[in-house]
């Protein structure tokens, strides 16, 4: 082989593959994507079964109950993003790899909001309709999900590769990521409440976008340098 | 200037150095504190709209204020630690923690306490600045149960520096809450426009306890510190030489 | 001077100044416990090692 240049993949294919890489293991593996619906869809029901019936007291509480369901759910899924990857030893290829780590990891967070976020917003006017949510609260519902599932992506997958291969990671990673993720719920909960009641939701919506952007920024470069740290 | 810092960041010369500083800043942090608690009890005049209930404010206040130093503090040096590799940083980090922990939750106890009569109620929920100053609580515990989930030291300080620094966006949160969003809580009375808002008789007691508590949280954070070195150094000679000559002594 | 009533506010005043020095205490003492229990275990392990040698 005379050739002297290498022939190194660019920045957007490096991207594109991870993506793909991800989604084809998830596409294998059902459950990935099903198990977190599920458990979306159970613990709603968890609170009327509860709580009782009454239709004011759905109508009330169905903002914040969807969103806790959500957030649990995203939780749940985080535990997995690296797991697979640091058993079979992936994980060390990935971080070798001559992309940029942080991008690989942004593509990592990108895969698996495709693969447990998005389906997630799309099951969520089916529940939110056992809610009895008005029409115009729905909307907002899967905007504001769609924005803090992002987040929590994002930033999941900074705690994820913080507890990577650690023994009780699971509940660690919960402990980790749940003070970051109080006020994407406190914003997201309250616009769809607000909106139900027909109140301006502008400032609830700029709060999640830009939450989402400043993880977007961040939280890639933070999870690249956490794996490093974890894989040693 | 910088053999100085060299010889400082010596794990046995810190150690030595911090046991003869730590007596000083207690000392002193007892003498600030005694004066701040008498005057402000019993001098300071009452308030005209809270009566003697705002007097809550001297240990209020201080226990927020160290809340969100304890936290700078340990964000800071697990930065330091972890760009430019030096070991005390860690142990100042992993110190500061537990210390930071015990003042946030002091100061929402007595701010709870204050709150019951003035604002009727003991917690709510959608005030802002309690909302963030309780999740910087659950990011001290985070932090403390990830170093304690790992057992290699130096991981546990790079892991525990990342969650440090994500978590470090929440104290400007804390501080600027009052004035973003409306909440229960006063806005700033010292660090303001125009200056103090309070009234010298009041104001000096305050600031001798926000002294004071700093000096005592500075005692504090060098003996944890001390303590952290002599785990972490606990296999080298200087460790054992000292351990041993004061068994002797003994 | 009502020292101890501070107005109706006594119990709310003095539980706060209480709690404070319960908790610089317990802080102290958390702290020096720990110090204590790293010496003994690092002359634990210096005896380890003498009678190994």
């Amino acid at each position: 082989m005379n050739s002297s240049e290498v022939n190194v993949p660019s920045l957007m294919n490096g991207l594109k593959s991870i993506i793909r890489r991800d989604l084809l293991l998830a596409w294998k593996r059902p459950g990935d994507v099903l198990n977190p619906l599920f458990f979306f869809a159970m613990v709603s029901t968890l609170f009327p079964l509860a709580v009782g019936p009454a239709a004011e007291q759905l109508a009330i509480s169905g903002p914040g109950v969807l969103w806790v369901a959500a957030l649990l759910a995203a939780l749940l899924s985080l535990n997995g993003l690296f797991l697979s990857d640091f058993e079979d030893g992936s994980l060390d290829q990935i971080i070798l790899s001559p992309q940029p780590l942080p991008l690989l990891a942004l593509g990592k967070s990108i895969a698996h909001w495709l693969v447990s976020g998005l389906p997630l917003v799309m099951v969520s006017p089916l529940i939110a309709l056992t809610f009895r949510m008005p029409a115009e609260a729905v909307d907002v519902l899967m905007l504001t999900l769609a924005l803090g599932t992002i987040s929590l992506s994002l930033l999941g997958s900074i705690g994820a590769a913080l507890t990577v291969g650690l023994n009780r990671g699971n509940a660690l990673l919960s402990l980790l990521i749940l003070p970051l993720a109080m006020p994407v719920l406190i914003f997201g909960a309250r616009t769809v409440a607000l909106a139900a009641s027909d109140d301006a939701v502008a400032a609830g919506i700029y709060f999640l976008a830009a939450y989402c952007m400043l993880a977007l920024s961040l939280a890639p470069f933070a999870t690249a340098a956490a794996l490093k740290i974890s894989n040693e | 200037m910088w053999k100085i810092l060299q010889k400082l960041a010596s794990p046995p010369h810190f150690y030595q150095l911090a046991a003869k500083i730590i007596p000083w800043l207690a000392v002193s942090a007892l003498l600030l504190i005694t004066y701040g608690t008498v005057a402000g009890l019993f001098f300071a005049p009452a308030d005209y709209q809270q009566g003697d209930a705002f007097r809550i404010i001297y240990v209020h206040v201080p226990a927020a204020y160290l809340s969100m130093l304890a936290y700078s503090v340990m964000a800071i040096s697990a930065g330091i630690g972890l760009i430019w590799r030096m070991k005390l940083a860690h142990a100042v980090a992993a110190g500061a923690a537990p210390l930071g922990a015990w003042f946030t939750f002091l100061a929402l106890a007595t701010g709870s306490i204050w709150g019951r009569p003035m604002w009727g109620t003991w917690w709510e929920w959608g005030d802002p600045r309690l909302t963030s100053e309780l999740i910087m609580l659950f990011l001290y515990f985070g932090y403390m149960a990830l170093r304690a989930a790992i057992d290699d030291t130096q991981k546990a300080d790079r892991a525990g520096a990342i969650l440090a620094l994500v978590g470090a966006v929440n104290v400007p949160i804390i501080h600027f809450s009052v004035e973003w969003w409306s909440s229960l809580h006063q806005g700033p009375t010292l660090v303001r426009e125009g200056g103090p808002a309070i009234v010298p008789a009041m104001l000096y007691p305050l600031l001798a306890m926000i002294f004071g508590f700093s000096l005592l949280f500075g005692a504090l954070l060098l003996s944890r510190v001390r303590t952290e070195v002599l785990y972490r150094e606990r296999r080298s000679r200087w460790v054992r030489n000292l351990l041993l000559s004061s068994e002797e002594s003994h | 001077m009502d020292i101890f009533s501070m107005g109706e506010y006594g119990s709310y005043v003095w539980s706060s100044y209480l709690m404070t020095l319960i908790v610089v205490v317990a802080s102290l003492g958390q702290a020096r416990r720990r110090h204590r229990r790293i010496q003994d275990e690092i002359m634990r392990l210096l005896k380890m090692e003498e009678t190994g040698e």
